[in-house]
């Protein structure tokens, strides 16, 4: 240890971990505290005064209370989007990310991604880059009834396109064909530099031994990715329990038509707001407990031999 | 089985494109899938483009244009007026403010104490560091919803230093705080990697110089992480900048403080009673500009950083 090294220290770590406990840990903390109180949010905490026990995950679980059916409608939306968004965004950058990296010419006995790859690269990444308030306001408007889509739809003679976002039959799907639409271009990066660590004589020799492309992806490319997949899977998976700023941004109501596209995080949201603030905090704690499950489940369901090169 | 030696030297000698037929298996199946390909990427490429373009062009129609046969192009005179009314009568210009003031600051402090933090945790031997740094690594993987109520609670109750009362809910501080305490896990797990990679021995000859613990960081480490701070800088600038969820439950009580992302979602819920949807179209263009530009310019560091950020 060298001389001075715990003034050092100090001086170094006691602002940041202040600044960290207070405004990170603490209302980590605090929000199984406050789920078991009725405290609005405005008047003064007083522990002993609004201290109810389990009585607003009795209300949320009973369906009855301030949220009701919503928050239950909410996430069997985030149920759907759960089922839908991972596995079609991972697909659809997976495949991108092979595309732009393997699929080329074999030039010299290399292999390459296709013509025009470093293009691809910077334009899918871009909605990446861009808020999700201003991207939901965009796709609000992209699926209005008199916006771009129904626009281009009705050059077709005849075609009387709905009205997408206050379409109950529509509005979810269109929700969730914007978040594909925004994560596949960051995932297609991210395999890809996982994909730059498959070492390139597999491949190569994969190619001598004329193996097809659907088998050498399945067989060699896959498996070596395959933490990077997991990992995205994860990542995705806690985006579709969320959704809120999406969802809040962009739907009707939001969270309509008749809750066609609410989401747990939106009905948490609206009791904060409406001032319930111990509701509030037990609708959360729910959804961080189904997140928190959610990832250690696909940790375990997507556990595979780890390949040693 | 595996193709001749001969078969394989020879590809690898001559160009690929006018060698003989049988050349490598993948050549045999390739063509239909190459085209395939080519189109799959260029529909994904015109689905990115199209929307953003769109914007951009609806930014410069009449309210009439944009609703009737919204694919065309705008018509000449441009309308350079929904800008002018975006930024003052919708009241963008101080939204604007705001980000550039929050962010700006946030970014600034996040880098200075992340680094700091980095540091200690990547060339410090002390107790409670292993404790510290599993506490940033987890941090990085926990959904913030949950903590979001409770965080408008500490904020609401502010600070009570004796008789002085400082507030935190609506002020810039407040934000900036909150900000920073918000990006310090990523900033300072990406930065101990830096911290760690930097050679042992110049860390060592500083001291033998007779440099102190400050000197060495400021003089020496700091200059040294400076790719990792760009980096992370830009990353940090552009999430703060993009940032919703956080001041959608802190910052929302008066729509003097809003940052842009809010400001945007505000027009746009304003935008059918105001029936001023060009308005909220330039404001949109003005509220990706600053981003878009920041990625063009840095889109290699931005794809690195960020995707360095999942790789965890």
């Amino acid at each position: 240890m060298k001389k001075g090294q715990t003034p050092f220290l100090i001086t170094f770590l006691v602002i940041p971990l202040l600044l960290f406990v207070f405004f990170v840990v603490s209302p980590y903390l605090q929000a199984f505290y406050f789920a078991v109180t009725q405290w609005s949010g405005f008047e003064r905490f007083n522990f002993n005064k609004d201290f109810i026990g389990f009585e607003n995950f009795r209300s949320i679980f009973a369906a009855e209370g301030l949220s009701g059916e919503v928050f239950w409608t909410g996430l069997r939306n985030n149920l759907v989007m759960l089922l839908v968004f991972p596995v079609v965004t991972i697909a659809i950058s997976l495949f991108f990310a092979a595309m732009l990296n393997l699929a080329g010419a074999t030039k010299g006995g290399r292999i390459a991604g296709v013509t025009g790859s470093a293009f691809y690269r910077i334009l899918f990444f871009v909605p990446q880059v861009i808020s999700v308030a201003a991207l939901g306001i965009m796709f609000q408007q992209f699926f209005q009834p008199n916006g771009l889509l129904n626009s281009l739809i009705r050059i077709i003679p005849g075609a009387e396109p709905p009205a997408w976002l206050a379409d109950t039959r529509f509005a979810l799907a269109c929700v969730i064909v914007v978040m594909i639409w925004m994560h596949v271009g960051f995932y297609m990066v991210y395999f890809t530099s996982a994909m730059a660590s498959v070492p390139r004589e597999l491949l190569e020799a994969a190619a001598i031994d004329r193996a097809g492309r659907w088998s050498t992806f399945s067989r060699i490319t896959l498996p070596l990715v395959w933490p990077a997949v997991q990992t995205a899977l994860i990542y995705l998976g806690i985006f579709a329990l969320d959704a809120l700023a999406i969802v809040q941004v962009m739907t009707i109501g939001p969270g309509g038509p008749d809750n066609a596209t609410t989401v747990m995080a939106l009905s948490m949201f609206q009791s904060k707001q409406e001032g319930y603030f111990g509701y509030a905090s037990a609708q959360g704690v729910i959804i961080f407990v189904l997140t928190m499950v959610l990832a250690l489940l696909t940790l375990r369901l997507t556990r595979r031999e780890e390949i040693e090169l | 089985m595996s193709a001749p030696a001969d078969l394989v030297a020879g590809t690898a000698a001559n160009d690929p494109d006018d060698a003989p037929a049988p050349t490598t298996g993948k050549a045999a199946g390739a063509a239909p899938l190459t085209v395939v390909t080519h189109v799959v990427l260029i529909l994904w490429a015109i689905a990115t483009a199209v929307p953003i373009i769109w914007v951009l062009g609806s930014s410069l129609k009449t309210d009439n244009e944009i609703f009737i046969q919204s694919y065309r192009l705008p018509e000449w005179p441009w309308k350079f007026e929904n800008y002018a009314r975006a930024w003052s009568v919708s009241n963008f210009s101080r939204y604007f403010l705001n980000s550039l003031i929050v962010v700006g600051c946030s970014v600034v402090i996040v880098m200075l104490l992340g680094s700091m933090v980095s540091y200690c945790l990547a060339r410090y031997q002390f107790f409670g560091r292993r404790f510290l740094t599993v506490m940033f690594i987890a941090a990085n993987a926990v959904p913030i919803l949950v903590a979001m109520v409770p965080l408008y609670g500490v904020l609401r109750s502010g600070w009570r230093i004796g008789s002085l009362k400082i507030p935190l809910i609506g002020t810039y501080h407040g934000l900036i705080m909150v900000y920073v305490a918000f990006a310090l896990p990523f900033t300072v797990f990406f930065l101990m990697a830096f911290f760690r990679s930097l050679p042992r021995e110049i860390f060592e000859a500083a001291f033998v110089d007779g440099a102190g613990h400050f000197r060495t960081f400021f003089l020496v480490m700091l200059p040294m992480a400076r790719p990792g701070l760009i980096s992370i800088g830009i990353f940090n600038a552009l999430g703060l900048w993009n940032q919703y969820v956080i001041p959608l439950f802190i910052n929302n009580d008066n729509p003097d403080m809003y940052v842009v992302p809010q400001g945007l979602a505000k027009m746009a819920a304003e935008a059918g009673y105001a029936s001023d949807f060009s308005g909220l179209f330039a404001g949109l263009v003005i509220g990706m500009a600053p981003v878009l530009i920041l990625y063009l310019v840095f889109q290699k560091q931005i794809q690195q950083g960020m995707t360095a950020g999942a790789l965890k």
